[in-house]
């Protein structure tokens, strides 16, 4: 049986989301082949969340932060075999081993990639020394601070970063590295669930095994970390970080044999980092349209609910629904707004609430918690409104969409794609047209179902089960025989 | 500019890279037109004009200012600093409270943690009992405090609770272990007689679990519960003297004050790990403790703390030490000056406390005030820090000592004074010696201590030998203390002004 390394990033199967959907429906529905999950997670103590189809042969949880030593969290790990690695591990094999992989990887690094095959080499050799000898003492090394110093902090732009942040972009290295620390398991393909860092096991298969690799790309990795800078970082510092996540990206898609964005939104992002365009194909997320289907759903109001699906943060835009349910309820009083979801940003919430009271709008939007049935919210919703301010290829609009609900979106990462004239489609980020969108709806009733109908044809033709899953059968198959191939070819000519 | 500012938070964000301490929607709308947004910029916003913006982004800015915030931006107003120097101060003298609080009690209420006893074989079981229980439970406590606050500081309570199960149990088989080969020993020597070995084994192993239980409360720096335990202890023997007439009855009003501070302090963990958790929900669980790890980098740890510990009771067991009829006899004449000298220690202890804090808040402070390229000039300031930091001491410790010693003048007689001064002089030192210790610790290079400690030790224990050979007065021995604190201060600072202090961006680096 194919066996697959399917690697995740704070997503499957530790929390759930629109990847960790996307990954468990992949492999409940590929039962001919053979899963290894390795997920690369922030802390060791968490619990699975999803029930782990039967094909989910092994679970790797790799921890980059949470423990004080790598591997201390795995019961199969003995203290002797630490001790041993540790033991053998001295500054000055430090210094002669591993310190110039470690420079190559820096000075690729801080100029976010230039020779993505150097990069990838250093990583390499970083990760055979990293097997072998203790990360703990390695990335604790005076020579592992001085090539720091001397790759940053006597760089002639990156000198003028503060010294605290040179400090903290070392610390996240030194944890970023514990991902090297480990021995990857032999499989056919690997597949990567982000071009990010849990991709890095793909590359170094890839490069000592000739593993084949698979990238499928729902949100721009590098573009949401952009998102995510610290605001109160200088320019200068904000370009080492960006050169990070820039070379992480681009190693990623070098050694990549196949890049599948979820939609084509992504697809320009993937070009301009420098992945080949030959490598690309956009394979759309595909739903249950068993599950999500038109139902009759009781309701004993005649309350009109707008229903948002999202976690609770910056970046899902509950703001800005927020903002336009008061101009909504000015002239529709019987239009209320349903937000499911966890929790993610408790700040973020409370400054929610806040806006909630001050606009008075206590009993016109609730937040309803996370739920395990969001068909049945679906079902019960007047129209479904997203009002993300960055998405890659949104599960919640197809499935809204499978439901036969109109939907209103804001016009981030692939929704345009998805909802294609079956729905409204608004600026992001502006309360006022979310509003206008929401409007529209509310006084076309016939509008309104027509949209509704529309989009559950369109899912239908565009996005199932079925197509999805042949699109990824077919993609594994062709790498396979590709990779014999140049096996065979290889035999030949020895 | 505004024109790549598309959304309501890069906008605030602009605002508050431009000024951080913005009040108002006019601040912001000056801000806004300094940054070229225009009325037609903000109608693409939604708003009427350029005011209407302001007001909108204002909202923002004051949720990003709440959010700095609570991630400890702001600044410290002067007042505040005056109290938290306060604090650290008082901080620092708590750290000495067993000692402060035990003498403090005995001149003022004439009660003790220890049986006050009138002779002096008597008192060599319990001052032994005191010395071996110290040194019994020195070494334990640090291999479990280190993951302790680690597990505490991840608000991964069912971890906690674990350790800490674990270590009391480990604590308690250890003094039971150690108590039984000390009888086994003191019988299979016939040399002192029962009661003597009776009074011992029940000093020993309740002055063991007093350490144990408010080890745990120190590394949490649960200072007031910490002292409230002693006081309690104190207080039951106070009350029970009250009802106790016989000295023998006595003498077990203070095991049980001495119990029920452990007592206490066990009740007070258990209520402070529950109320943690019922309101600062754990954040993690399924947790795997590796004792194995732990240990292993507890060791180090353990090993500083024992040898601190030896290297501060050497002069006592050396003046205890008479050969014959007995090994060892406390001389009271010695014990007098020696527990007054122990007063020297609070004020350098809260000077160091607090030079100690300033000195961590420093090193990350000036990280933030220093750009990569003036690494050097950080390490200087850091420098200016540490060499503060001792000279303080120093002077705080000296002066301490000449005021004590003038209103200790009337309850001295000569050679106590020599004994008194020699030994307070020490101590000053020592406060010196404990903060290298401290900065080796939190730069998680605890074996760098080592060298010097067992060089303390040994000029301790040469030096205090000689000198009574030399010199047949047991106030000798005070002297070769301070000559041997004195010893291992200096080289503890040379350690850490060439390690520590010169490469101080690659240890605090390095620490975390």
């Amino acid at each position: 049986m194919v066996r697959i390394l399917m690697l995740c990033e704070g997503t499957y199967p530790f929390y759930r989301g629109g990847v960790s959907t996307w990954t468990h429906n992949l492999i409940s529905n590929l039962q001919d082949y053979e899963f290894l999950i390795l997920a690369v997670t922030s802390t060791p103590f968490l619990h699975e969340k999803y029930d782990l189809p039967a094909n989910v042969r092994a679970v790797l949880n790799i921890p980059l932060w949470g423990t004080e030593f790598v591997k201390e969290h795995i019961s199969e790990f003995r203290f002797r075999d630490y001790l041993k690695g540790s033991l053998s591990t001295d500054e000055k094999r430090i210094r002669e081993d591993f310190a110039p992989r470690f420079r190559e990887f820096i000075s690729e690094v801080k100029y976010g990639c230039r020779d993505p095959e150097a990069l990838g080499e250093a990583i390499n050799e970083m990760h055979e020394f990293l097997i072998r000898y203790d990360h703990r003492k390695t990335v604790r090394s005076k020579a592992f601070w001085n090539i720091i110093r001397e790759e940053i902090s006597d760089d002639k732009l990156y000198q003028h970063t503060r010294l605290s942040y040179t400090t903290d972009f070392t610390r996240i290295l030194s944890h970023l590295l514990r991902l090297l620390s480990y021995e990857y398991p032999r499989v056919d393909i690997s597949h990567s669930s982000a071009a990010a860092l849990c991709g890095i096991p793909g590359i170094i298969l890839k490069i000592k095994r000739e593993v084949p690799y698979i990238i499928t790309e729902h949100g721009v990795y590098f573009r949401e970390r952009i998102l995510d800078l610290p605001s109160e970082a200088s320019i200068i510092e904000r370009m080492l970080l960006i050169n990070l996540y820039r070379a992480i990206a681009k190693v990623n898609y070098y050694y990549a044999d196949k890049i599948l964005p979820v939609c084509n939104f992504n697809v320009n992002w993937e070009e301009e980092l420098g992945a080949s365009t030959d490598k690309i194909e956009v394979i759309y997320n595909g739903v249950d349209v068993e599950r999500f289907k038109p139902m009759k759903i009781e309701v004993k109001d005649n309350l009109k609910r707008i229903v948002v699906m999202a976690r609770i943060e910056k970046l899902k835009g509950i703001m800005n629904v927020i903002e336009a349910m008061s101009h909504v309820s000015e002239k529709h009083p019987e239009a209320i707004c349903e937000i499911y979801g966890p929790i993610s940003d408790k700040i973020y919430y409370k400054t929610c609430l806040r806006k909630i009271k001050s606009l008075n709008l206590e009993d016109k939007v609730h937040f309803m918690g996370p739920t395990n049935k969001p068909e049945i919210a679906y079902n019960r919703a007047y129209m479904v409104v997203q009002p993300s301010l960055s998405e890659g290829f949104p599960f919640t609009v197809v499935e809204a969409m499978a439901c036969g609900k109109p939907v209103v979106a804001t016009d981030v990462g692939g929704v345009k794609e998805a909802v294609d004239g079956c729905g409204i489609i608004v600026t992001p980020r502006s309360p006022i047209a979310l509003a206008d969108g929401i409007l529209r709806l509310l006084e076309d009733e016939d509008y309104a179902r027509i949209l509704g109908e529309e989009a559950r044809k369109r899912v239908l033709k565009r996005f199932t089960y079925d197509g999805f899953l042949e699109n990824y059968r077919r993609v594994y198959l062709e790498i396979l025989s590709e990779k014999i191939l140049r096996e065979i070819v290889e035999w030949r000519r020895s | 500019m505004a024109e790549i500012l598309t959304d309501l938070d890069s906008l605030a964000i602009a605002i508050l890279e431009v000024d951080e301490n913005v009040k108002d929607y006019l601040d912001v709308a000056v801000i806004l037109e300094l940054l070229g947004v225009t009325k037609d910029t903000a109608r693409r916003y939604g708003c009427d004009d350029i005011f209407d913006l302001a007001r909108t982004v204002f909202e923002a800015v004051k949720y990003y200012q709440l959010k700095d915030e609570s991630s400890g931006v702001k600044r410290k107003s002067r007042l505040e600093s005056i109290i938290e120097a306060i604090k650290l101060f008082a901080g620092g003298v708590t750290l000495s409270s067993p000692w402060l609080a035990v003498i403090l009690a005995y001149i003022i209420f004439k009660v003790s943690l220890l049986p006050a006893q009138e002779t002096p074989l008597a008192s060599t079981s319990i001052n032994l009992a005191l010395v071996f229980s110290i040194i019994n439970t020195s070494w334990i406590s640090p291999i479990f405090m280190r993951k302790l606050f680690y597990f505490m500081y991840q608000r991964n309570y069912s971890a906690v609770r674990k350790i800490l199960m674990v270590y009391f149990t480990f604590g308690f088989l250890v003094t039971i272990l150690a108590a039984g080969i000390s009888i086994v020993l003191v019988r299979a020597l016939g040399i002192y007689p029962d009661w003597w070995s009776a009074y011992f084994m029940t000093f020993f192993v309740t002055l063991s679990l007093l350490w144990l239980t408010t080890a745990p409360l120190y590394a949490l720096r649960l200072y007031i519960p910490l002292i409230f335990t002693y006081i309690s202890s104190l207080s039951i023997i106070g009350v029970s003297y009250g009802m106790m007439e016989m000295l023998q009855q006595r003498y077990m009003a203070h095991i049980y004050g001495i119990i029920s501070g452990s007592f206490m302090a066990v009740i007070y963990l258990a209520i402070y790990l529950y109320l943690r958790s019922r309101f600062k929900p754990q954040i993690h669980e399924g947790v795997k403790v590796r004792f194995s790890f732990m240990l292993y980098l507890g060791i180090p740890y353990a090993i500083v703390n024992l040898l601190y510990f030896i290297f501060i009771f050497i002069d006592r067991l050396l003046v205890w030490y008479v050969q014959a009829p007995y090994p060892f006899i406390v001389d009271l004449f010695y014990e007098k000056p020696a527990s007054l000298s122990l007063l020297t220690i609070t004020v350098p202890f809260g000077v160091m406390n607090y030079y100690v804090n300033k000195f961590y808040r420093s090193a990350s402070a000036g990280e933030r005030r220093f750009n990569s390229f003036q690494i050097d000039e950080y390490c200087r300031s850091m420098r200016r820090v540490y060499l503060e930091m001792h000279a303080s001491i120093l002077a705080s410790g000296i002066l301490f000592q000449i005021i004590l010693y003038h209103l200790l003048q009337g309850f001295l007689i000569k050679d106590e004074t020599w004994i008194f001064m020699y030994l307070s002089l020490g101590h000053v030192f020592l406060a010196m010696i404990i903060s290298n210790i401290l900065l080796f610790l939190y730069m998680h290079r605890p074996a760098k201590s080592i060298p010097p400690l067992l060089l303390g030790i040994l000029v301790n224990f040469i030096l205090g030998v000689s000198f009574m050979r030399m010199w047949g007065m047991k106030y000798a021995v005070s002297l070769g203390y301070m000559i041997a604190s004195i010893v291992t201060a200096i080289l503890l600072a040379a350690i850490s002004l060439r390690t520590i202090i010169k490469n101080a961006d690659y240890y605090y680096y390095s620490a975390f």
